[in-house]
Order: structure tokens, then sequence, then C-alpha cells
């Protein structure tokens, strides 16, 4: 009793010395909480609880409504099975792929494993773009297959479309969307194999030793020993997969694939301008948060797991480190080329669309021009510049959250860290469409955030929110690098702890900060979902809705010229992505894990 | 059970000659012990004999049978890694229960056999456990219940003590010296502490830079060190030149000058008048005695106390001498009330208790 007393004081006594001394990190904190709820915690509150409210008060109605109808039903089966079956294949490439590039030691390694890496420098949208060419109804594929080889009678676009999985009943039919799981396989493995990698290449060599020592080898070894070890680093991996494909929203336009969730939500959006917001909206936004917070607490209880795998150190590490030979070697290369061959080939579909002048049922264009930058640079100009500066601004917001953030986090300022950290990770498991429709839920008609007339904020906002976790992460590693000796030295000769971060902390940080800003910007520039969700007109629209709404609407020639703007995209952010990379190097793996 | 037998077995990483020609046969049921400082082969040679690395030449018996290009997986040895390398997604039980599955025992036989082994180490009842729910020590014997419920040919102990903290070390040793007496398994122990070394090995092979140095039992290793790196290395030892005065091949009898004072000794090794050699002594065979006391018989050093280093049971003094600071370890506590810091004093050497070494080897003592 008496010891809980005194710690009660003890507690009360560091809590307000602490106020009086440092007021300054007091009152941020204070800011940065009221943010994070404001712009994550509250608009997906919002979402769960309108799902609830209908004309006849809190009931399940709205549920009803979504179930009683039999196309709803579909789409969510679909899109489910969209995200299981992307994660299956995204799994059998990646999971390969990380064994080899982790455990394999052969000439063109380190070539292979930054070709590898080139989907993330495509905005997924954009790669749909890039294989209308490769595997659409007009595509390289069916030339191939129809008018030379005569396998097939008739093309098939391999993009759009479904396969009838079973039927449950004459009303639910599941549909696998072959064609949204295939381009989704190709943007994202690259996340299963780089969460894969990291924990492969961190699993101590004596616990393979000890299996090998005890008569374990071969398949037997990987599925008892290695696997289970990796599974962690595969659960996140697989967990970000799923939830982006269940979310996505940009691809399933681009290909006219509109029995998804995300299209109902984007197509039943004017209800809401139009003062009748639909139910349906906030059933399907209520299953995707859920969605994503089930697999947020899978991938977390298997996160801790991870923590106690480094738990056992010491020892000698012995690197185990393969030289394939023979057979094995050609099926790695094999592997390894067939796999770049089909990551670069949005890209190669792009370029080529973008600079070409006509291109009918030819393998490759018949003639080569710069037309179509010439005719929509001036078009997509004003477009540009605007997500230039939303981007830029919600980067630089970005920038100095995320500092704080990290700071608060790493050397534990305040009680309820951790729930800060969890909050501000949330954007990598939350969809952007949940942004988007609880920016609506939330801030329709109120003043300076009403999407429908302050855009341009209420967009910048939902930008530097969404990617407020890549600056926070960028800083929370540079933080763990910096000895809090180096702190603590500088409060003790009188600092106070604010200008010890101004003057200790923060210029050991800025260049991690500026490279997690770089990645919240490309992000910024690239994202589909809350700015098809948030933006009404072409007066406030950046660029991704002007390739999609306006470049690709182009009756005569929009699928070259919104290849142009998607080419210009990709040179822009291989750029940044560039520069990222020389400020984080091998750090920077981990700005794209959970 | 099996005979272990390296035979000029040679291991290199890229110019780094990790283990050197090394060959020793250790007995069927004996624990042998490699020691020596971080970085002398020892692990390696332990590797080599698990089958983690080929030896570059030489050749590794088990009894008779070559298994030079035997994999790890068919060696049938129990190892023990010295991080204990347990599964962390296993329960105790899959922990220890996997060797034997692998073996395609029947589920019910493990079961039965698995918990024999917890009995014996001293964990039943936590089958279920997880090993990050468990103490260090209960990590350990988990580690050994694993290496050892296959029935291994050899038990393979890569330091697996040194984890753990003082008091259980000590404890964990005993047990693991009585369990391998009890089993009667043969097995290669691994480890830098040469205390450890002493008390649980039958007999020692003290490493180098690659080589073996010397192999012997526990006593014939601390009191006949053959190599002044070995007489460095277990214990504490004080070291004096002198100089060779006089030295008689055929009666074997050796005379060497410290200072002026002459002490004669039967030597067996080979020697030339002139030549500086190296005395090894250790602490516990010198007395002090003050000033006036300096004996007349026995050779002497004049030195000033530095530090008077009490250590429970014995009291150790460093005296500052002519030759550097000598070590002087008494439990006589009387005189403790005699000395204090800074007096000057008289040690005493006994000849008996004194080591020739002629040649410094590879081995520098700064």
């Amino acid at each position: 009793m008496f010891h809980w007393l005194s710690r009660m004081i003890d507690l009360k006594e560091l809590f307000t010395r602490r106020f009086l001394e440092e007021k300054n990190i007091t009152l941020i904190a204070l800011i940065i909480n009221i943010v994070l709820l404001a712009f994550i915690v509250l608009p997906i509150f919002a979402i769960l609880v309108k799902a609830f409210i209908t004309t006849r008060g809190i009931s399940l109605e709205n549920f009803i409504i979504f179930w009683s109808n039999s196309y709803y039903r579909e789409a969510l089966y679909a899109t489910f099975m969209a995200a299981l079956f992307t994660v299956i294949t995204t799994s059998f490439i990646g999971i390969p792929l990380a064994y080899i590039l982790v455990r394999y030691d052969f000439p063109g390694k380190n070539f292979f494993s930054v070709l590898v890496l080139v989907p993330l420098i495509m905005p997924p949208f954009v790669g749909a773009l890039g294989l209308y060419k490769i595997l659409g109804i007009s595509g390289v594929m069916n030339i191939i297959l129809v008018n030379m080889f005569h396998i097939l009678d008739k093309p098939i676009n391999f993009l759009y479309g479904d396969m009838l999985l079973f039927a449950l009943s004459d009303y639910d039919k599941i549909y696998l969307p072959y064609g949204i799981v295939l381009i989704n396989t190709l943007h994202l493995y690259p996340l299963i194999y780089l969460n894969c990698a990291a924990s492969l290449s961190n699993i101590d060599p004596s616990l393979e030793e000890q299996a090998e020592n005890l008569g374990s080898r071969g398949f037997h070894l990987f599925r008892t020993v290695t696997f289970p070890l990796m599974r962690p680093g595969w659960m996140a991996g697989a967990v970000l997969v799923f939830i982006w494909t269940f979310s996505d929203l940009g691809t399933p336009l681009i290909v006219h694939y509109f029995k998804m969730l995300s299209v109902i939500v984007f197509f039943k959006l004017y209800e809401i301008t139009a003062g009748n917001p639909s139910p349906v909206s906030y059933v399907i936004g209520f299953i995707m948060v859920i969605m994503s917070f089930i697999t947020l607490f899978i991938s977390r209880k298997y996160i801790s797991l991870r923590k106690y795998v480094m738990l056992f150190s010491g020892g000698r590490q012995v690197r185990r480190i393969h030289k394939p030979s023979g057979v094995k070697l050609i099926l790695v290369y094999l592997f390894l080329t067939s796999l770049s061959l089909s990551a670069l080939s949005p890209h190669i579909g792009l370029t080529l669309v973008a600079f070409s002048k006509r291109w009918v049922l030819t393998l490759i264009p018949e003639e080569f021009t710069l037309d179509n930058f010439v005719y929509v640079t001036p078009l997509a100009a004003p477009f540009i510049f605007r997500s230039f500066i939303y981007s830029l601004i919600a980067a630089v917001i970005d920038i100095a959250l995320g500092a704080f953030i990290a700071y608060i986090v790493s050397r534990k300022l305040f009680v309820g860290g951790d729930l800060i950290d969890l909050v501000a990770t949330l954007p990598l498991a939350v969809p952007g469409i949940i942004f988007g429709l609880g920016y609506w839920a939330l801030f329709y008609k109120v003043p300076l955030l009403d999407p429908l007339s302050y855009t341009p904020i209420i967009l910048t906002i939902s930008y530097s929110m969404r990617r407020l976790p890549y600056t926070v992460r960028a800083a929370y590693a540079g933080l763990l690098q910096i000895d809090e000796a180096l702190e603590e030295a500088s409060i003790n000769l009188g600092a106070t702890r604010m200008k010890t971060f101004r003057r200790i902390t923060l210029p050991l940080l800025v260049m991690n900060l500026f490279a997690g800003g770089i990645l919240s910007f490309i992000n910024a520039l690239i994202e589909v979902s809350t700015t098809f969700l948030l933006v009404v007109t072409d007066r406030y629209a950046p660029t991704t809705w002007f390739l999609y709404f306006r470049a690709l609407a182009d009756p005569r020639r929009g699928l070259a010229i919104a290849s142009a703007v998607g080419f210009l995209f990709v040179v822009i952010i291989a750029v940044a992505l560039f520069i990222t990379n020389k400020i984080l190097g091998s750090r920077m793996g981990s700005v794209f894990r959970l | 059970m099996v005979r272990v037998r390296l035979v000029n077995v040679t291991k290199k990483f890229g110019d780094v000659v990790a283990v050197n020609n090394v060959s020793f046969e250790v007995k069927e049921g004996e624990l042998f012990t490699l020691l020596g400082p971080s970085g002398c082969g020892k692990t390696t040679t332990l590797r080599l004999i698990a089958g983690f690395y080929k030896p570059d030449s030489g050749e590794i018996y088990f009894d008779d049978e070559l298994v030079n290009d035997l994999p790890p997986y068919k060696r049938n040895t129990g190892m023990v890694f010295q991080n204990y390398a347990l599964w962390p997604h296993m329960r105790v039980f899959d922990n220890v229960a996997y060797g034997l599955k692998l073996r395609n025992w029947p589920p019910r036989k493990i079961i039965r056999r698995v918990k024999e082994m917890l009995n014996l180490v001293g964990l039943a009842g936590k089958e279920k456990r997880y090993p990050s729910e468990l103490s260090g020590g209960e990590q350990q014997r988990v580690a050994l219940a694993r290496a050892l419920v296959i029935e291994p040919r050899v038990l393979l102990l890569d330091e697996p003590l040194s984890n753990l903290d003082a008091k259980l070390r000590v404890r964990m040793r005993s047990e693991i010296r009585k369990l391998q007496k009890k089993l009667g398994i043969t097995t290669i122990y691994v480890t830098h502490d040469q205390e450890e070394a002493l008390s649980i090995s039958d007999r020692i092979a003290v490493m180098n830079k690659g080589k073996i140095l010397q192999i012997g039992d526990p006593i014939e290793i601390y009191e006949n060190p053959r190599d002044i790196f070995v007489a460095d290395f277990i214990g504490t030892t004080n070291f004096i030149p002198a100089r060779v005065v006089e030295f008689d091949k055929n009666a074997k009898k050796i005379t060497i000058k410290i200072d002026d004072q002459k002490i004669v000794k039967d030597y067996y090794g080979h020697a030339e008048v002139g030549i500086d050699v190296i005395i090894a002594i250790r602490p516990e065979s010198l007395d002090i005695v003050s000033l006036s006391e300096k004996p007349a018989s026995k050779p002497f050093i004049v030195g000033k106390i530095d530090l008077i280093d009490f250590l429970g049971k014995i009291i150790r003094y460093e005296i500052e001498t002519e030759f550097g600071l000598i070590k002087v370890d008494t439990s006589e506590k009387s005189l403790r009330e005699k000395f204090k810091e800074g007096d000057k004093v008289v040690i005493v050497i006994d000849p008996e208790s004194i080591r020739i070494f002629t040649k410094l080897s590879a081995y520098s003592l700064n």
C-alpha cells in the first residue's frame, strides 16, 4: 500500500517537473495527438459508426440492404478472391525469390536483385496501362497466340474478365477476376520478397545447422525450420498484399472490371454530394476496416514472434550461402529471367505505347514519335503542377510529424508512445478508400475541410496522413542508430530537451528524414484511391485524376497520351527512388515492410 | 559410442589457416576438451567434426569410418550450440522430438523417450513451454536433451555454458559431467574458460592459432605446461627472465642466474650456456617475507607491494620488482596484518616449482 502510494507521488512529481521543464515537447505531443485523432482515428471511426446509422436509428439495416443484393455479394466474393489469390501467387514468386537471392551466390546476382524490384517504381494503375498492349484484347500476347501460332481461335482479354470458381447457389457465384490478380501479382510480389528476404537473413544460422545436425535436410529442413522462422516476414508481406488488392481502386478501373467493392464505393460517391449518402458505401467501408484490422492484428502477433527470434544471440554466425551449379543454376537463371521479363513487361509496354504513332496488330509499333508527349504536356501541365504542390506540402508535413513522432516513441518520452506508434503505422494497413470515404463522412460541409469546396486542403491532408508511416519509419530507423548518450550529454550540459532535439538529434537525422520525405512525396504523387474519392472537378485535380478521367478518356488516342503521362510518372519515381536509395542504402527495404 | 580420430586436419578460410595440421584421438566415453582463446580454431575443429566444414586436408574418423565426405545430417552427432539454437516456433517437446521424428520413431515411443530425456535433464513437466518461456539454464538443458535424445555417436558441446551466469555455470558443468559419465558418451567440449576445462575434462587439448600445443589430463596441463603459452593461459603465471650459466648434458643439470643468484635444477630439455630463458612460476608457489628475513639458501627477489587484493580464500599481492609485476598468492591470514601496500618485501622462490622455457616460440610475452 505504502509502496503504491509512494509510486503515485513519484509519478506526479515526474509529470509536473517534466511539464514545467518541457512545455514545448508536451505541447507538440498534444498537437500530434490531435492531428492523428482527427485525421486517422476519427475518420475510421466515423465509417464504423455510419454503417449502423439508418433512417430509423441505429440498426443492421444497411448490412441487410448490402447482403440482400446479389451483385454486392458477388463483388464481395470477387474482391476477397482477388486478394486471396494475389497473396497466393505473390507468395509463390516472392518466397523462392527471397530464398534464391539471400541463400545463393551466383554471377549476376546483384543485377537480378535490382531488376526484380522494378515493379516498385511503377504506380499500379500505370502498370495496368502498360499491359494493355501486351495482355489486352489487341495485345502482343494475342497476336502471338492467335495470328502467329494459331493456338487460340479468337483473342482473349487477359486483363479484363473473371472465371467462375464455384457457385454457392443460383444467386451466389464466386468469381475470380484473374486480370486483377495478374496485374497485382506482377506489381506486388516485391513486397513478399522484401519482407521474406529480411526475415530470412535474420535467421540465426545455428538454428538450421542444429536441424541438419539432427538429420534434417532439403525440403524437410525448409518446411520444419527455415520457413516457420521466416513466416513473420511472409505474414507482414502477405498482409500488405492482401489489403492492397482488397481495396485497390486504380487497377479495376483501368481494366474496366467494376464488380469490386472499391469500385462500388467510388461510383456511389455522388450520392453523398447529392445529399443522400449511400448506406452501402459505409457497409463496404466497414468491411474493409475490419479486414485491415484483422490482418493487422495477425501480423502484429507474428511481429512479436519476430522479436523473440532475435532474442537468441551469441555464438558465431556462419552465413549459409551456397553456390548452385548444374541443373540448379540453370533453374535459378530460368526463374529469374522469366520473372524479370514479366516484371518489366508493363514498363516495356508503357514505353512503346507512349512513343508509338501507330500500333495495330504488330508485335512492336510500326512508327515512333514524340507527338504524344507534345500533345499531352500542355494539357497535363497544370495537373502535374498541382500534384507537385500537394505532394510537396504533404511530404513537409510528414517530415515534421514523422520526426517528432519517431522521437517521442523511440525515446519513450510519454506514456502511450506505443499507441501513437500504432496509430501512425495504421495508414500502412488501412486502405486509401477508407481515408477518402472517412473524410467525406466526417468533413463534408465542415469549413476549410469540406472535400467539395476545399479540395486542395483536404487532399493534401489525406496525402500526408496516408504516407506518414514512411517518414516515421525512416526517422525511427535513424534514431535507433543515434546513441541516446549523445542527447543525455547535451541535457547534462544544461540544454533543454527541445533544444537538444534541435541542436543534436535533428542534424543527425536529417538524411533519414529527407529520404522518408521523398518516399512520402512520390507516393502522394501516385495516390489513386483517395484522389479519386476526394476530387470532384478538374479545378483542383492532380495528375492521376487527369490521367484516368481526361487523358485515357480521350476518344482519339487516349491510351497513347495516358501512357505518355504514365511514362513521365515512371521517370520521376525512378529518379526519386534512386536518390532515396543513395541515402538510405540497404535500409531502403525497411520502408516497404510492415 | 565411438572413438573420434583427427589426422593432420587443416582448414583454411581464404588466407587464414583456422585449423593447422591438427591430430588427436578421443577415446570411447571420454570427455575431451578443446581449450583456447577466441579465434584459436577450437570451434572450427568442432564444426569439422560435426560436418559443417570439410577439411582442406587430413582425415576425420569415427572409429575406423572415414567421415570426411559425410554430410552433417548423416553423421549422427549431437551438437549443442553456444546459443542453444532452440527453435522458437516449437515447444520444448517438439524441439526434443525433432531428431526422433526424422528417424521415423513411432509417436508413442517418441513421447516416452522425450519424457525420459526431459526427466534426465530435470525438465519434467515443461514439455508444453516455448523456449522463450524458459530461463537460460532451462534452455541449456533443452538443447542438451535434444542432442542426447537421438543417442548420438558423439556429443559435441560448443561453449555450452558461456551464456549462463557464474553460479549457474558451475552447477551446470558438474551436471553435464555427471550426465556424460552416466551415459558414457564420447564428448568433445569446446571452451575458452580454463577453469571450466580443468574441472570437467578427462583430457584437454590446448589450442592457439590453429595448432594444438599440448594434450594431457588436467593435472598434467596445469602442473607441467610444455609451452610458454600453455603456462600463461592456464591459471596465473609469473614470468621472470633468466640466463643459463651452466648446462651439464649428462647429469641433466642446469644452472641459471636471476640477477646474481644461481638456481640449479634438473633439466631434460636442450639448452646452451649463455642463452636467455624464461622461468615460469605460479603465484601460489611463491612466498613473501620481510626484508630482515631474507633466506640464505633460496633465491629471492626484492620488491615493493603495489596492491593487496583480497580474493576470499586467498590474498593476492602484486609486487613491483625490477622484473615487472610479480603476483604472489597466499592463504595465510596472518600476513594480512604484517604487510601494507607500499611495504618493501622479499619474494622467495622455491626452485622445485619453477619451469624453464628456452624458446619464446611464436608466443610473445609483451
